[in-house]
């Protein structure tokens, strides 16, 4: 008896006290990682759902390259109606907003859990490049918000203008206010330079980030800015590491009479961006129309026209330009035509008019039908100006681009009114009107966060 | 196949422990049959009376105070014991042909009730807390398949509610005194013969219980610690006989009736037409017409159409519109899908024994074919063995093997669409009783001249589909106990329990080619121009079938010291011990294409690239359907449980706990949560501070502890959760989908019970319990800037404290009346949670509610209907208005942000019946026995179906307010449903539907069930093999006999199927 109450007793004891640490140590899911590794956190920013796939449809149904016939403004919910007319004043959760800093936390997580990684030499590669691609990624997003809910980059009153918010922690619960928009910049403008000396050349694939997309964000942004010169090295810069085109007489490349003239992850694509969710319908691409005057500004062997448009029923034109290959998904990524239009653009601003002409037809060359393209000629440089922005916007039409033109190109005066007629009311947006800064949604509007000011 | 393997099995199984165990023998010399009959002192038969017979077995009297005993030598002591009554001994030497034995009522009763806690056995007169228990006849009152289903309407502080409450972390659909947790599980801990039951719980065969103890306070569940929080449940097997052997068997027949289709409160058939024409002449439908997608179209727009081109007449056109405007699917549904449900079961109960060893085997069969012609059977073996090793030891022995099988059945009403929309006079079969395809995804006559003759049938067959596109589920679970007990001293003892639970499931879909879903899936990926079959169709012809494998495992191991020393005026009980237990679960998942179910041949697929749609030409990857996963929980405890007795009528008690697990992200040191409770109970007759009424027993019963509830979901720190490889970059992904917070604390629920137990003359019952418990650190949602990026405006954190209020009643009377006996029970239960403070972030707004979130308006019901102020339709056009800064307003998102403070909502009242119970009433006379039971949910709101226009437009699902909505000025007086408008805004039908006019009272009384049973033994069956015999019927399911809503149908079943009655016909034999 006594040795079965020995037994007994040291197994009370043995489970009391012994491997409790060991056995409540295991993992209860194996799925799940507390990031300890720079490959946990490259998996983050390889999440492509997040990352590449959602796009904002805001500044694009805010623009003018589109209308609605009256069935379609009828269909669509009050916010999307408002936006069209630009009288969006009060919107909630969920919005493009949040879409975007919902990509600004990744970033954030990744760069906050980088920092507890030692950098080695066997690990330098892949740590470089997550940082880079962190930061190219929050540049990204930030540059887009900026670009919707901001006042046009003037360079007199950027100090003063508000900002997005530049939210630098994962804890949610800091509430950050907005910057000034010259912080904004300042932050968008640093984020990449850093980011260009981390990344490669080329990316492994174009949903990842690359020095070439670092370098054209750059020119995105300095042109935005109207910072003419820096726009033009920095999209030389890109375009020195890759600089091809289709050729849309190519039937391999471009099926142009077909519904999808394009394929995903072409060879001008230098990032994939996205839109898969519409906060607006307005422009979803089977729901527009294009606007007339735009697409009469189309020669008549400009192949683009068939390739990008495709007549809707009852009346008017739709969009399947889209470099996708989905017909429901706009790209608003990079690619590069957009790099040779700016390289175009920011010569002929800074008085090199030949050598914009060129480039301008380098492009264009690949555009119309073989043998009927006049190469175009310009002396003064106005004049070459003109020609280019108006090949811009034919050329990225629904990139989600015109939004920031209009602004910028207002700014210097260039007068564009842009109108809507509903029924017959008629609404009108005048140059360097307030609402180009697209109000920020209601429900996070607070002491810290101010809306705009209209 | 399965059923035969599992048979088998359990046969087999059943000889083994025969054989091994018990070297069993039913014995039935008739020669030695001895007939007793034990009446009281009016000469009325006791049922229920214990007689252990000397040398042979033991026996209970039926309910006409009859036992047969078999006798195997004289002479023998017969001892015989009842509740309320005096203990009797007889001495019998000689068979008698019918021995009337008379038994006096006790002077003194002594209640020999025992309660179990899942950690052990207590006498209730030492009960500190508050329990209640349903014994094994009560669950008989009630017919049902599962466990929940017997208990459902028979017990105090108990709410059923399978309908509405159910979500994911309400799986159970009851719960215990209120929801305490919100975001975490809400169930109560369900306990099975000792230990945490991870399986289905309607696995569980009623007719295999002893009994099912609701542990309802904190001296009762603290004991359960981190599981506790919403309650225990602890159900107990029947066990092995003490002595003598006993079979019963029982079986049934049930079948119930066709569910009701008209609490569906589904839109007129002319209006939803008439709203499509409506639309389609405004050009809404436009879009949609001339979209690439070939969304199907209605049968009605597909007539607007053909007219508005001149493919049919302006005459045709109004006789087709006339004929559909006829139909109504709800009808077509009831008549050619629907059927009734039948169910049967069966099993046999027996065991015995004697001083050394005692067994008992139940086996159970029951096989169900449901309204959709779903199939169901399942098949339960229960065996337990106790063994006494000698003076010190005893060996407990449990198998319990369960097998159920399960296969799908025909469509659910809400998928029958055309493309997105709800269609609802769509037409399932024609007049000449063909049937007509549905158009799932495109246009039927866009795929009919899709490379004609090339594809597949494009069609969906409702009434036939599902024969081709089946789903087989099979689970099987065998859990093996075994508890060794010692006692070292007389009053010192150790017990080791061990238990082992393994499940395994399968989840079995096949399509085969005949499927719609395998015709779709080749369709879509069918390249027709292309020159050989393997190119052609990328997804092979053949079927698709899909294949989960699941195991789930639990292993448990406790060990306990138990102290009981009495000296003098005092006497001490104690429990301690220590428990470890792990959790593994694991599946994974497979999908074959090109598979043909009676060669078993497949055929590879190409998974890396993308494949042209054939509608639209967008590239698709084939999907692969696999998937793995494995979860493994851990949880280490330790626990000391005591009683403390003076002079028999002052016992104090006292418990602690403490929990910990592998819970992720946290350290180790975090991870114990420390509970306990103290508790006292004073017997007032014993102690006799009180004059010694006659018969009347009076106990007083206090509680205090505190439980809690560990959410294994949540993290301190941010996880990231691996997915699988993007398909088209190959490189790995990951998402954040646990955000850290690092102030992370666990819920807890602090429980204060007081309790009155009365008895009066054994036969009047009364317990009333009062009980406060405060929740601390509730989870709840908290709206959050979503600047910061969480992908939600909410996340959920530790936000409110709560105050659960409440009293629970239970009253019952067994009472003959002549030879009528009487047993009439009455349940009320009050219940009452309170937002007792609330973290609302700064600048946030305040939204009105559907009920099933907790509420921030401190001081109101936790779980409240909150609306939008309502200020009736607008005269001039119906808008529905609401108010502004004081003024009416139709402003709603304007509205809707300037909720900036609690009271700028109505604040109904709970959402959570604040009064339920029962009243049960059972009459029995010479065998002849009615019960009927009625339930009642009071004091709460519940918020109605009504009218959205946008779901009509966008999804056509209309309601039958429509009819009654305002269309022309003066109508707002007699409605609230708002005027139909075009274009359409969303805002006016969230604030409609959120708004005071949709709120309705909850109230009602239902009518559950009425149960008849006749005894026969005593008539035809005298001397036959068996000594009883019951033959009863039970209708079930009666419906609503009274509510306050005068606009619901059924304030459980508002706008989804009610189900029907159910008739049982049953059948119980015992020897």
């Amino acid at each position: 008896m006594k040795k079965i109450q020995n037994i007994v007793m040291v197994c009370l004891i043995y489970f009391t006290v012994v491997s409790c640490q060991d056995f409540l140590d295991l993992k209860p899911d194996k799925t799940l990682v507390v990031p300890s590794k720079v490959k946990d956190l490259q998996a983050v920013l390889d999440n492509a759902v997040f990352m590449n796939e959602r796009g904002a449809s805001m500044g694009e149904a805010s623009a003018d390259d589109y209308y609605l016939n009256n069935s379609s403004y009828n269909s669509l919910r009050p916010i999307a109606q408002e936006v069209y007319t630009w009288q969006l004043k009060e919107y909630n959760y969920e919005n493009d907003w949040a879409q975007y800093y919902d990509v600004i936390y990744f970033c954030n997580f990744v760069l906050e859990n980088l920092k507890k990684i030692e950098r080695t030499p066997a690990n330098s590669r892949e740590w470089n490049f997550t940082k880079g691609s962190a930061l190219f990624f929050r540049a990204h997003s930030y540059l887009r918000l900026a670009w919707l809910f901001a006042p046009v980059y003037n360079s007199v009153s950027a100090n003063d203008d508000m900002g997005v918010v530049l939210r630098n922690t994962t804890d949610f619960n800091v509430v950050q206010g907005r910057s000034t928009l010259k912080e904004t910049y300042d932050t968008i403008i640093g984020d990449l330079r850093t980011a260009v000396d981390l990344l490669p050349e080329e990316p492994e694939h174009v949903m990842r980030a690359s020095k070439r997309a670092a370098f054209g964000y750059l020119a995105r942004a300095y042109l935005s800015m109207s910072e003419y010169d820096m726009a033009l090295e920095n999209a030389q810069l890109a375009l020195q590491i890759n600089d091809d085109l289709m050729d849309y007489n190519d039937p391999e490349l471009v099926k142009i009479e077909t519904t999808r003239p394009f394929a995903q992850f072409n060879k001008e694509v230098v990032f994939q961006k996205i839109i898969s969710l519409y906060f607006f319908s307005n422009v979803a691409p089977q729901t527009l129309r294009v606007d007339s005057v735009l697409l009469s500004s189309y020669g008549e062997h400009d192949l683009r026209r068939n390739a990008f448009f495709r007549p809707a029923s009852p009346e008017g034109y739709s969009y399947k330009g889209t470099y996708n290959g989905n017909l429901n998904n706009s790209f608003t990524g990079l690619a590069n035509d957009e790099l040779f239009l700016i390289v175009a653009e920011c010569l002929a601003r800074l008085d090199q008019v030949e050598d914009g002409m060129t480039m301008l037809n380098r492009l264009l060359i690949n555009r119309w039908k073989e043998g009927y393209f006049v190469p175009y000629e310009a002396v003064r440089k106005e004049e070459a100006i003109e020609i280019i922005l108006k090949e811009r916007r034919k050329e990225l039409v629904f990139r989600d681009l015109r939004w920031m033109d209009l602004k910028r190109l207002n700014l210097e005066g260039r007068n564009i009114v842009l109108r809507r007629k509903i029924n017959d009311n008629v609404f009108e947006l005048h140059p360097n009107d307030k609402r180009y800064a697209l109000p920020i949604p209601t429900d996070i509007v607070s002491d810290k966060i101010q809306q705009n000011r209209y | 196949m399965y059923k035969a393997r599992c048979i088998i099995q359990g046969l087999l199984f059943a000889v083994i422990s025969l054989h091994l165990l018990v070297p069993i023998k039913i014995s039935a010399q008739s020669s030695n049959r001895q007939v007793i009959r034990v009446v009281d002192g009016q000469q009325v038969a006791i049922e229920g009376v214990t007689v252990r017979s000397k040398f042979s077995g033991q026996y209970r009297t039926d309910s006409n105070g009859i036992a047969l005993l078999h006798i195997q030598r004289f002479p023998d002591t017969l001892m015989l014991d009842a509740i309320g009554y005096d203990k009797t001994e007889v001495i019998l030497t000689k068979l008698e042909p019918e021995l009337k034995i008379t038994l006096l009522v006790a002077k003194n009763l002594i209640q020999e009730v025992v309660i179990n806690t899942g950690y052990e056995t207590l006498t209730k007169e030492k009960l500190t807390g508050a329990v209640t228990s349903i014994s094994a006849e009560q669950l008989s009152r009630r017919t049902g398949k599962g466990i929940l289903d017997r208990i459902n309407g028979l017990s105090d502080a108990v709410l059923f509610d399978r309908t509405k409450l159910q979500s994911e972390n309400r799986s159970l659909g009851f719960n215990v005194r209120g929801v305490s947790s919100i975001n975490g599980s809400q169930d109560p801990l369900i306990v099975l013969d000792n230990f945490p039951y991870e399986g289905d719980i309607d696995n569980i065969n009623p007719n295999d219980i002893e009994s099912v103890t609701f542990l309802k306070d904190a001296a009762a569940a603290a004991i359960w610690g981190t599981r506790a929080g919403n309650g225990v449940v602890v159900i107990t097997s029947k066990r092995s006989a003490i002595s003598g052997n006993r079979i019963s068997a029982y079986t049934d027949w049930s079948t119930t009736m066709k569910p009701d289709l008209g609490s569906i409160m589904q839109m007129k058939s002319s209006d939803f037409i008439d709203v499509e024409q409506y639309l389609f002449d405004q050009g809404a439908f436009d879009n949609e017409i001339n979209s690439l997608n070939m969304d199907p179209l209605s049968p009605a727009l597909n007539v607007f159409l053909d007219t508005k081109n001149g493919v049919i007449t302006k005459a045709d056109s109004l006789k087709k519109i006339s004929q559909l405007k006829e139909i109504d699917i709800r009808e077509q549904y009831r008549r050619f899908m629907l059927r009734r449900m039948s169910n049967q079961q069966l099993g046999i109960d027996f065991g015995g024994g004697n001083n050394k060893y005692s067994y008992r085997i139940f086996g159970a069969y029951e096989k169900e074919r449901g309204h959709l012609d779903e199939k169901f059977n399942k098949v339960n073996l229960n065996s337990s063995t106790l063994i006494k090793l000698g003076e010190k030891f005893d060996l407990n022995i449990g198998l319990l093997l369960t097998k159920s099988d399960r296969q799908s059945g025909a469509p659910q009403l809400s998928t029958l669409t055309v493309g997105r929309r709800n269609v609802p006079y769509l037409q399932l079969k024609t007049s000449e009783g063909e049937q007509i395809p549905l158009e799932l995804a495109y246009r039927k006559s866009f795929t009919d001249t899709l490379y004609q003759g090339q594809l597949l049938d494009w069609g969906y067959y409702p009434l036939e589909d599902y024969h081709n596109d089946k789903s087989y589920t099979s689970a099987h679970n065998v859990t093996s106990n075994f508890t060794l007990n010692y006692s070292i001293w007389e009053f010192l003892g150790a017990s080791v329990l061990f238990q082992h639970q393994f499940q395994s499931g399968e989840v079995e879909n096949l399509a085969d080619i005949d499927s719609y879903r395998a015709r779709y899936t080749i369709n879509m990926y069918t390249n027709p121009k292309a020159q050989t079959t393997a190119e052609m169709y990328p997804v092979p012809m053949g079927g698709i079938y899909e294949r989960q494998y699941s195991n789930s495992e639990a292993f448990n191991v406790r060990a306990n010291v138990t102290f009981a020393k009495s000296y003098g005026d005092h006497s001490t009980n104690l429990l301690m011990g220590g428990e470890a237990r792990q959790h593994t679960y694991q599946s994974d998942k497979n999908t074959v294409y090109g598979y043909d179910h009676d060669l078993l041949t497949w055929s590879p697929v190409d998974y890396r690239n993308q494949y042209p749609s054939i509608i639209s030409g967008a590239l698709m990857s084939i999907p692969t359907g696999t998937s793995f996963s494995s979860i493994t929980n851990r949880y280490l405890s330790f626990y000391a449980n005591g009683i403390h007795t003076y002079k028999n009528y002052l016992h104090l008690s006292g418990s602690i706990r403490s929990d910990a697990s592998n819970l992720f992200g946290v350290q180790t040191n975090q991870k114990w949560n420390p509970f306990w409770s103290i508790g006292a109970a004073f017997d007032l007759n014993r102690s006799g501070l009180l004059p010694k009424w006659s018969s009347t027993n009076l106990k007083l019963r206090g509680s205090y502890g505190v439980s809690g509830i560990v959410d294994q979901t949540k993290s301190a720190v941010p996880v990231v959760n691996y997915s699988s490889i993007h398909r088209l970059t190959g490189f790995l992904t990951a998402q954040i989908n646990q955000f850290g917070n690092p102030d992370l604390r666990w819920e807890k629920i602090k429980t204060l019970n007081v309790g009155l137990d009365i008895d009066i003359l054994s036969n009047f019952r009364a317990r009333v319990d009062w009980y406060k418990k405060d929740g601390e650190d509730l989870f709840g949602p908290a709206l959050v800037d979503y600047t910061a990026g969480l992908r939600s405006n909410v996340i959920v954190k530790n936000i409110a404290n709560s105050i659960n209020k409440g009293v629970d009643v239970n009253i019952s009377l067994d009472k003959y009346l002549g030879s009528v006996r009487i047993t009439p029970e009455v349940n009320i239960s009050r219940n009452l949670s309170t937002t007792k403070s609330y973290y609302h972030s700064p600048g946030s707004r305040y939204s009105p509610s559907w009920g099933n979130t907790i509420s921030p308006i401190v001081g109101k019901p936790l779980y409240s209907i909150n609306s939008y102020r309502w200020a009736g339709l607008n005269p001039d056009n119906g808008d529905p208005q609401g108010f502004l800064n004081g003024k009416v307003s139709s402003e709603y998102r304007t509205i809707f942000n300037t909720l900036l403070s609690a009271d700028s909502l109505v604040s109904h009242g709970s959402a959570m019946p604040t009064w339920f119970g029962n009243l049960y009433y059972g009459v029995k006379w010479k065998g002849v026995g009615v019960a009927f039971n009625l339930t009642y949910k009071l004091g709460y709101y519940i918020r109605a179906s009504s009218i959205s226009y946008n779901q009509l437009i966008m999804y056509g699902v209309g309601h039958s307010d429509y009819s009654d909505r305002w269309m022309k000025p003066g109508d707002e007086k007699q409605t609230n449903a708002p005027s139909f408008i075009y274009p359409n805004d969303d805002q006016r039908d969230t604030f409609y539907l959120l708004s005071e006019a949709t709120v309705e009272k909850g109230d009602h009384i239902r009518f559950q069930f009425i149960n008849l049973s006749y005894d026969l033994n005593d008539l035809i069956f005298k001397n036959a093999q068996f000594s009883s015999m019951q033959v009863y019927c039970n209708m079930d399911n009666l419906g609503v006999l009274w509510k306050s809503s005068k606009k619901v149908i059924d304030p459980d079943y508002d706008n989804v199927m009610r189900p029907g009655r159910s008739f049982v016909f049953g059948i119980k034999l015992k020897i």
